[in-house]
């Protein structure tokens, strides 16, 4: 049976390609979706904290080149 | 001038029933709301403000249908905010009857460490694999040619899933979209706007999904989402 939030978590949660890196909207749905796995229980805090690091960091970068352009 | 931070837009058709978020800022325009919090200086780009934009939109969106504004936007004003509201009002509510009472959620599959090598080695790719063994030396080449025959099968499976998967939800979902943002051993990412109202048939139908594919993938199903995939329109503040 599954349930949302779900399931074995092998790999990373950030999934991307080149594409959607600086897609704020990508990275920010990436980050609640994130928040769902961990209050679920899916993943572990020291999984939360680093994939919450890197989609911080990537959305930063995100907003930087924004404003850059 | 009072500068706003800007986190959402929702709907406000019944003043008695309001948005129970504190310390914000409320500017309407008809029953449209734009959810804003006041600066005194200009935005500091730090994780702190990401988490709070997310945790904001996550609150106002277990309450109400809500457009969420990309982290970062402020306007310069309140008078700003309203001509902003103004000016998009027809818009703005095209995009709340495209979202109104659904939800986003997101699959993802991807390939399981034992699942992989059977699903992917078909007759021509066994064959040749075995066409390789016996060469006394195996040229970068043959290296390249096995690569291109696995990313072709790989492809194609991909979207013989996609098919198989999209086409078993089709019944419960008002659109859906299937991301290129996929990490080599991923077969799908795929997000999907669902009416509430078929939360239910639509997480059966993940359930049997799930059981069929049992062997092959690992399943991530998450939701529910604000519709973040399904709004692609951009907005200037003038």
């Amino acid at each position: 049976m599954v349930i949302k939030g779900v399931v074995k978590i092998i790999e990373t949660i950030i999934d991307y390609a080149e594409k959607e890196y600086y897609s704020k909207a990508a990275i920010q749905k990436n980050l609640m979706e994130l928040n769902i796995l961990y209050e679920d229980g899916k993943i572990s805090k020291r999984e939360y904290n680093k994939a919450q690091e890197q989609l911080i960091e990537r959305l930063l970068e995100a907003n930087k080149k924004q404003n850059d352009e | 001038m009072e500068k706003l931070y800007c986190y959402c837009i929702f709907q406000q058709n019944d003043l008695n029933e309001r948005v129970n978020i504190k310390n914000k800022c409320f500017i309407s325009h008809e029953d449209i709301v734009l959810l804003c919090e006041s600066m005194k200086s200009n935005i500091n780009a730090t994780k702190e403000g990401i988490l709070k934009h997310d945790k904001v939109i996550r609150d106002v969106f277990k309450q109400r249908d809500v457009i969420p504004i990309s982290y970062g936007m402020v306007t310069e004003s309140r008078e700003q905010a309203e001509k902003f509201l103004m000016k998009n009002y027809s818009a703005i509510l095209k995009l709340f009857q495209k979202v109104e009472n659904k939800i986003e959620v997101s699959l993802k599959l991807t390939w399981k460490e034992e699942g992989f090598s059977k699903d992917i080695e078909d007759k021509e790719i066994v064959a040749f694999k075995k066409q390789l063994a016996n060469k006394k030396k195996i040229t970068e080449q043959d290296k390249i040619e096995l690569g291109k025959m696995v990313e072709e099968r790989v492809n194609d499976l991909r979207q013989k899933y996609a098919d198989e998967i999209t086409n078993r939800l089709k019944d419960y979902t008002n659109d859906f979209l299937i991301s290129e943002g996929i990490t080599p051993r991923m077969a799908l990412n795929a997000s999907f706007l669902v009416d509430k109202a078929n939360e239910k048939k639509f997480d059966e139908a993940i359930n049997e999904l799930y059981q069929k594919y049992i062997d092959i993938f690992n399943f991530k199903y998450i939701g529910p989402l604000p519709p973040y995939s399904f709004i692609n329109e951009k907005f200037e503040i003038d």
